[in-house]
C-alpha cells in the first residue's frame, strides 16, 4: 500500500456506513462461528462453502448421502439472475439483502467444503427454487420471490457471471484431499526393508535425515504416516527403494475415517492445524494419519474403531501447531 | 501477511466481523484495488492519475453495490485472502458495468445520428402512436413489441459487417461503418414490422456488435502492436510493398483483429482444438471457456458469412497470424490471466467452416 493512512473522503465514509450489514446478520455470523455444535448439512440450510481459494454461499436442496449434498449457489453481487434462478427479497433471509438463488446451477458438493452454517430458508422457498430450475414454471411463487430474465445471447453479461459460477462450483464439487483408495494393500516400509540387518541404525539415520523423533519414524515404518515427494526422494536414496515404493508405503486411509473427517464439525479444528502457506488438504492428511496411528497403537489395526471418538481424542492430545508430535517427518 | 495488515495491524476481515462495515483497512484496500482495476479499462484509465477521481469511483461503487458487497464478504469469505479476492471480483464486475454504460451511451448517440441523417429511417413524430420511437421512413408503422430474440436473429443475419480501420491502441474502435449500421438497422426494423423503442434497438445493436461494448480490452504492448502491423524490423521498403499487396480480405481480418478482446486473441488459435487447450488459452474454467468459444464462433460466422471462400480463408489466415503473434508478446498487467505459449498443434490455416 502506497499510503498507509490515506485520508478517506467524507462522501466515501458516508457510503461505507450506509452499506453496513445488519446487526442481525452480524449476530448470526458471530453465533455460527462460536457455536459449540455443528449441524449436519440438511435441506433448506444456508451455508458458506469454501475450498482451495473458492468461497461461496449456498442453500442446500438435498443431502444426497452421508458425505455430500446438492446445493444451489446464492449470490448478492452483482445483482443479476437468469430464468432458472429466483431472486429473494431482503426480508426472506438472514442476509438482509436481495439474493439470487441459482437453482439451474445446482451441484452436488462433498461435505468437506461446508464451512459455516449461517441460517435457514423456508422450505416453501426451496420448493419454489427447485420448481423454477426444473421447468422454468414458477407457478404461484411465495411473496417476495421473483424469477430472473432469460439470457438469450452469449454476449449477455449475465452469461459470463453464470459461467464463472458454474466453473467455481465444478471445482468445489471436485474438492478432495484423501489419496485414491488403491485396490492393492499398501506394503509399509517395515515390510519392504525386512531383509535389512541394520534396521535400528537405519531408523536413527532416517530420524536425522527427516528431523523427526523416533516415534514419528516408527509410524513412518508402519505406514501410519504419509511422506511428501521430497521426503520420499530422500528416503529412497537412503534405503535403496524406489520413490514409488516409498510413496505407496503409507496405509490406505479407511473410508469411514475420511467420511468422518469431512463432516463440517471438524472443519474449524482442521483449519486451525494448517501451517503457514500450506493448503487445508495437507493438514487433513496429516491429521488422518495421526488418528490412524493412534487407533493402531491403541486397538490394533484389525479392529474397527469409532472414528469420531478417535479424532476427538487425537485432536485433544495433539496440539494444532508447532508441537513436536505433529511435526512432519521432515 | 498483506501490506494492509503490515501497515495497519488490522485486516478487512477483522473490521467487517467487528463492525459490519469497512474501516480504515477496508477503504485503503478498496482504493488500491480500484486503482489497479481501473488500469485495465482504457475508457476509465484517465481516472487513475488522480486520487480524488479514484475515491469517486470507490464512493460510487459503495453507493451502488456496497450493501450487497459487505454482506457477501461477511457471509462468504472464510479468511482475509478470500475476502480480498471476492472484493476485487465485485469491483471488476461493477467497473465492467460502468464501461458498458458509457459505451452503450456512445452507441446510442451514434444510432441517433444515423436515424436523424439517413432518409431511410425516422423518429415517430409527436402526436402519432409511439412518438419518439424509431421506424423505417414512409410506412406509417405502428408501435410493436416483438421478442428480443426475433430482433437479435435479424441483426445477426446481416453479414460482412465492416469496421473502419482503427489505429489507436488507447481507445475503443468504432462500432461499425455507416453502411453496416444502415443494413443492420433496416434488418431489425423490417423484422419488427413497426416502430421500436430506441432502447430496444440499442440493446440489439449492442448484442450484434459486442466489441463496441466489450470492456475487457487489455493494453497491447508496443511490441505486439508492431508485430501485428507487420513492421517486424525488416526492410521498411519491403514492409511497405507487402502492405500494398494486402488485399481487402486480409485487411478485413486486420480490422476484425482490432475489434477482438485480448481473451479472443488468445483463444483464436485454439478455437477448433480440444477443450483442454482452449481452457489453457483462456486461463478459465470449462463453462467460461465454452461461452467464449461459442461467442467467438458466432462473431466469426457473422464476419465471413457466405462470401468468397478464398477471401474468407485469407481473412482467417491473417487473423490467425496476428493472434499467434500477439500471444508471443509479453504478458499483460492482468495478474489473473496466464501467459499462453503458442500451441505446437496449432493449425497452419484455420478451417473454412465456422460451425
Amino acid at each position: 500500500m502506497s499510503d498507509q493512512h490515506r485520508h478517506v473522503p467524507e462522501h466515501v465514509l458516508r457510503a461505507g456506513a450506509a452499506a453496513a450489514v445488519s446487526r442481525n446478520l452480524l449476530k448470526a455470523v458471530h453465533a455460527a462461528e462460536s457455536a459449540a455444535a455443528v449441524s449436519s448439512p440438511a435441506r433448506g440450510q444456508l451455508w458458506r462453502v469454501a475450498w482451495d481459494g473458492a468461497a461461496q454461499l449456498v442453500v442446500i436442496l438435498e443431502a444426497t448421502g452421508p458425505d455430500a449434498a446438492k446445493v444451489a449457489p446464492v449470490t448478492l453481487d452483482p445483482p443479476v439472475a437468469d430464468a432458472a434462478s429466483v431472486i429473494l427479497d431482503a426480508t426472506m433471509t438472514v442476509l438482509g439483502q436481495p439474493a439470487t438463488v441459482w437453482g439451474g446451477l445446482a451441484h452436488t458438493v462433498p461435505f468437506l467444503v461446508f464451512d459455516l452454517m449461517i441460517g435457514e430458508i423456508d422450505s416453501v422457498v426451496v420448493d419454489a427454487v427447485e420448481r423454477v430450475a426444473a421447468d422454468g414454471n414458477p407457478g404461484d411463487l411465495p411473496h417476495g420471490m421473483r424469477v430472473g430474465a432469460a439470457v438469450e445471447s452469449a454476449f449477455d453479461p449475465i452469461a459470463e457471471i453464470r459461467a464463472e459460477l458454474s466453473d467455481e462450483f465444478a471445482d468445489l464439487a471436485a474438492a478432495a484431499w484423501a489419496p485414491e483408495i488403491s485396490s492393492e494393500p499398501a506394503r509399509p516400509l517395515r515390510e519392504l526393508l525386512r531383509e535389512r540387518s541394520d534396521m535400528a541404525e537405519l531408523m536413527k539415520a532416517l530420524a536425522g535425515l527427516l528431523g523427526a523423533g523416533l516415534p514419528d519414524v516408527i509410524d513412518l515404518m508402519k505406514g501410519m504416516r504419509p511422506v511428501t515427494p521430497d521426503q520420499a526422494s530422500a528416503i529412497a536414496k537412503m534405503t535403496g527403494l524406489t520413490i514409488g515404493q516409498v510413496l505407496s508405503a503409507a496405509s490406505t486411509l479407511p473410508a469411514g475415517l475420511i467420511t468422518e473427517l469431512d463432516h463440517p464439525r471438524w472443519r474449524k479444528a482442521l483449519q486451525a492445524r494448517r501451517r503457514p502457506g500450506e493448503p487445508e488438504s495437507a493438514a487433513r492428511l496429516r491429521t488422518a494419519y495421526g488418528v490412524l496411528a493412534l487407533a493402531a497403537r491403541q486397538t490394533g489395526a484389525a479392529s474397527a474403531p469409532a472414528w469420531r471418538q478417535r479424532i476427538h481424542q487425537f485432536l485433544s492430545i495433539d496440539p494444532p501447531q508447532g508441537a513436536a508430535r505433529d511435526r512432519p517427518a521432515g | 501477511m498483506s501490506p494492509h495488515q503490515m501497515g495497519l495491524g488490522m485486516t478487512l476481515y477483522a473490521e467487517l466481523h467487528a463492525d459490519g462495515q469497512f474501516g480504515e483497512v477496508g477503504y485503503a484496500l478498496l482504493f488500491d484495488l480500484a486503482r489497479q482495476e481501473l488500469r485495465l479499462f482504457p475508457d476509465l484509465r484517465s481516472a487513475t492519475a488522480d486520487d480524488n477521481a479514484i475515491w469517486d469511483y470507490v464512493g460510487d461503487f459503495l453507493v451502488e453495490r456496497g450493501s450487497g458487497v459487505t454482506v457477501m464478504l461477511l457471509a462468504s469469505a472464510s479468511d482475509e485472502e478470500a475476502m480480498g479476492r471476492l472484493l476485487r471480483t465485485s469491483l471488476r464486475h461493477w467497473l465492467i458495468d460502468q464501461v458498458r454504460k458509457t459505451a452503450r451511451g456512445a452507441l446510442r448517440r451514434r444510432l441517433e445520428r444515423l436515424v436523424s441523417e439517413d432518409d431511410h429511417f425516422e423518429v415517430v413524430p409527436d402526436g402519432q402512436p409511439g412518438a419518439g420511437r424509431w421506424r423505417l421512413a414512409g410506412g406509417n408503422w405502428a408501435p410493436v413489441g416483438p421478442s428480443l430474440a426475433t430482433l437479435r436473429a435479424a441483426a445477426w443475419a446481416v453479414r460482412d459487417v465492416r469496421v473502419p480501420p482503427w489505429t489507436s491502441h488507447e481507445r475503443r474502435g468504432p462500432a461499425a461503418d455507416e453502411p453496416s449500421l444502415h443494413r443492420i438497422m433496416v434488418a431489425v426494423l423490417t423484422a419488427a414490422g413497426g416502430s421500436l423503442e430506441p432502447a430496444t434497438i440499442v440493446a440489439v445493436f449492442a448484442d450484434r456488435l459486442p466489441h463496441a461494448l466489450d470492456p475487457a480490452e487489455d493494453f497491447l504492448t508496443e511490441d505486439a502492436a508492431n508485430i501485428a502491423d507487420g513492421a517486424e524490423g525488416d526492410d521498411p521498403a519491403q514492409v511497405l510493398a507487402d502492405r500494398e499487396q494486402v488485399d481487402q480480405a486480409v485487411q478485413r481480418g486486420r480490422d476484425f483483429y482490432w475489434e477482438m478482446s485480448a481473451d479472443e486473441r488468445r483463444l483464436l488459435p485454439y478455437l477448433y482444438g480440444a477443450i483442454g487447450e482452449q481452457m489453457k488459452a483462456t486461463g478459465r474454467g470449462k463453462s467460461q471457456t465454452y461461452l467464449r468459444v461459442s461467442a467467438l464462433k458466432e462473431r466469426l460466422k457473422a464476419l465471413l458469412g457466405g462470401g468468397d471462400d478464398k477471401d474468407d480463408q485469407l481473412t482467417l489466415d491473417e487473423l490467425l497470424r496476428m493472434c499467434s503473434a500477439s500471444i508471443d508478446a509479453p504478458p499483460d498487467s492482468r495478474d489473473d490471466l496466464a501467459s499462453i505459449p503458442v500451441s505446437p498443434t496449432m493449425p497452419a490455416t484455420m478451417p473454412r467452416t465456422v460451425a
